[in-house]
Parts: C-alpha cells; structure tokens; sequence
C-alpha cells in the first residue's frame, strides 16, 4: 500500500506525472495523508476526489487479486460505476496500478473549493502529449466533483486536439463541457453555477497543461 | 487469536514502552485515552475529519481514530501530554517536536483557544508545518497546514498569527527570546 503522501515525494512518479505534487497536496489534508492510499482513494471512489480523475487522465489499468489466488485487469476507464461505487467485486482486492509512460506528457490540474483543501465543487485534469509533428496526441480532459464519477470529455479532447494550438479554439474547446456535465443543484451552489465552474476549471487545466511549458499555445 | 479475543501489544509513548491488551476493534483513540488515560487526545469526529485526535505516529501526523490500536504494535507514538511537557528524568530518547511549548506559550498570548478541544491536535500539526516551512513560512501556509483542524471558537486568526509568529522568529533568528 503506498501512502497518499509518498506519492508526491516520488521522483520518478513525478518525473512522469508533473502535476503529481499538485494534485497530492489537494487530497485530504496533512494529517490524513500520512494515512491515506492511492488505492484507498480509488476504490472509495468519492466523486469529488483527485486521484480517480488523475488516473484516469492517465488511462490507468487496475490489477484486482480475486478469493481463489487469480487475478484480473480492469481498464480504470471501466471501474467506476456510480456515486462510491466500482466494478470491484466483494471478495477482490486492488493490488497494482499501471500508468503508461508516456514522452513528453504535458499536464494541467485546477480545482475550485469553498476552503482550503476542501471537496473539489468542480475540478478538471488534462493531460496531451507533444508529438514530434508538433500535433498533439493522446489528449485527455477529465472532470471530477460534478456528478456521480469522474468523466473524460471526449468532445473537448477532439476539439483540443483540433485547435493545433489556436487560443481560440482551445477557449471554444472548454466551452463544449457546458453540454457535457450534468451537476446537480446542491445547497450552496446552483447546477447552473457549477456548470460555469466546469468550464473554468477545464480551461485552466488545459491551459496549464498546453501553455506554460510546452509553448503549445501559439 | 479469536474475533472476539483480545491482542497484546506493545507501545512506546511519550518515550516509555508500554504493554496492553486491546480488542481488536479499539481504535488507538481509544488506547490513548481509556487505557493509557492520555485524555489530552480528544475524540471529535471519529471519521478523521476534524483533526482533535492527531498525535505524532512514527514521526508523522496520524488521526488516532483512523487507525486501528493494534496497527500500532511497536511503534513510537507521542501524545500532547509528551510533547508538551519537560522530559521525565527516566525519559531515553530526546522529546520530538522541539518548538511545541513555545507555540503554547504563543497560543496563550494570542487567544488562540478557548474551549481547548482542537487545541492539541492544533499544536502538532501546527509545529509540524511551522517546522515544514523553514524560512519560507507565511499565513498562506500554514491556513494549508492546518486546514484538516477545526476550530469552533476562535475563528483561527490567532492559530495561525501564533504559528507564524514563533516560526518565523525561529528562523530569522534561531537563538532569539521568546517575544514578550
């Protein structure tokens, strides 16, 4: 079991997943990450949480050890299933997670909370590779805190992939996930707030991932 | 051992090893408090949200009520009543957490408290990022620090004033006095 808090100290992980430390110091809190696991998060799978939209933009596999000695993979694109709930079967156990390693993997992570290190009320992982073309390949866009599970954009990722770094057209790109998120009204805070939130967020998770580094953004 | 058995274990706290027998339901919340009758770790939440229950587990911050007593065989935990008292004279090892006391003292002069039910577990975590920090500290950092610790009565404007105050003294000058 790898603590929460071992993850953002690992070099080699954060080497591969640069927004690796910025997306740990968002999980929990000093004090309960000490504690906390990677596959803890996973299987708990709180909507509102990072490390299953990370995982996600990294199209992870999850190897699950089953009662009689065997073992399956399961496509993290396939484990969550609802509000706290995953494919998981009562007598299997999450024992391994697999991440490609990816060249060049440009990433951006933004959440909107109401306090410091509290539950996500909207939050975006993006994640693209550069390809030696200068196209961009492999792009991700994954929500979290806006509906049962986390949720890749698929029409936001073609859109970005698209836009061949037009500011533009990567901004036209964050607004398709107006019609792709179905938040619900919640007692401090509107769908249609949230809504606006969503886009906010997806945009400044791309923008992270495409701007800074990359210089994808033209 | 049987589910309903009990464990026996051993632990050191506050620097003295110390033998127990604990079902294997207890959490080790309830170790300190019940059997070790360390009732300066409090139990708030019990689901690891509010912070009253930290103690220093193996040199790192841990909810006891998140963790289980006998996951705790033959590690080092230190209580509040530990850390922030001098040192028995029977006392081995060297108490962690050197800058505790004087955060008390600053918690005092600051109002920082008023029931006192957060406090302890406000005090480790707060020594814990102010030393985290070094000569980078600011209010920023140490809200972050302490945003897994709810306070009910003081707004936690003097919390984090004493956190920056002391560290921040430490830092630019690590002999200085206490401020008055």
């Amino acid at each position: 079991m790898t603590r929460q808090d071992q993850m953002g100290s690992d070099e080699l992980l954060c080497e591969h997943v640069p927004i690796m430390n910025a997306v740990i110091d968002s999980v929990g809190h000093p004090g309960t990450r000490t504690r906390g696991t990677i596959g803890g998060s996973l299987c708990h799978a709180d909507p509102a949480a990072e490390l299953p939209a990370l995982f996600l933009a990294l199209d992870a596999q999850l190897v699950v050890a089953q009662a009689g000695g065997t073992t399956r993979t399961i496509a993290i694109e396939s484990f969550f299933t609802g509000h706290f709930e995953t494919a998981l079967h009562s007598d299997e156990l999450l024992t391994e997670i697999q991440i490609p390693i990816t060249p060049q993997r440009h990433m951006g992570f933004h959440e909107i909370t109401a306090r410091s290190s509290d539950f996500a009320m909207a939050g975006a992982i993006a994640s693209a590779t550069l390809a030696a073309s200068g196209t961009l390949d492999a792009v991700r866009v994954v929500t979290f805190g806006l509906g049962d599970r986390p949720v890749r954009l698929r029409d936001v990722e073609i859109a970005v992939a698209n836009a061949q770094g037009d500011p533009t057209a990567l901004r036209s790109a964050a607004q398709l996930t107006k019609d792709l998120v179905l938040p619900r009204d919640e007692i401090h805070l509107s769908a249609n707030y949230r809504t606006r939130l969503a886009v906010a967020v997806v945009q400044r998770a791309l923008e992270g991932a495409l701007a800074v580094e990359s210089g994808f953004i033209r | 051992m049987s589910g309903t058995g009990t464990h026996q274990l051993s632990i050191s706290i506050n620097g003295r090893h110390e033998n127990f027998d604990v079902e294997p339901r207890s959490t080790l919340a309830e170790l300190l408090r019940e059997q070790a009758g360390l009732t300066g770790t409090k139990i708030g939440c019990e689901q690891g949200s509010c912070g009253a229950c930290t103690i220093l587990f193996d040199g790192e911050q841990v909810r006891s009520c998140l963790m289980f007593a006998v996951q705790a065989a033959d590690s080092e935990v230190w209580t509040i009543e530990g850390l922030a008292s001098p040192p028995p004279e029977n006392q081995t090892s060297p108490t962690p957490l050197a800058g505790l006391p004087e955060l008390a003292e600053a918690f005092k002069r600051n109002h920082a408290l008023q029931c006192g039910f957060c406090t302890p577990g406000m005090l480790i975590a707060g020594t814990l990022i102010g030393e985290a920090c070094g000569g980078a500290i600011n209010e920023e950092r140490v809200k972050e620090g302490l945003s897994g610790n709810i306070c009910r009565c003081t707004g936690y404007q003097g919390i984090v004033q004493s956190v920056v105050e002391v560290f921040e003294l430490k830092t630019s000058n690590p002999a200085a006095e206490k401020p008055q």
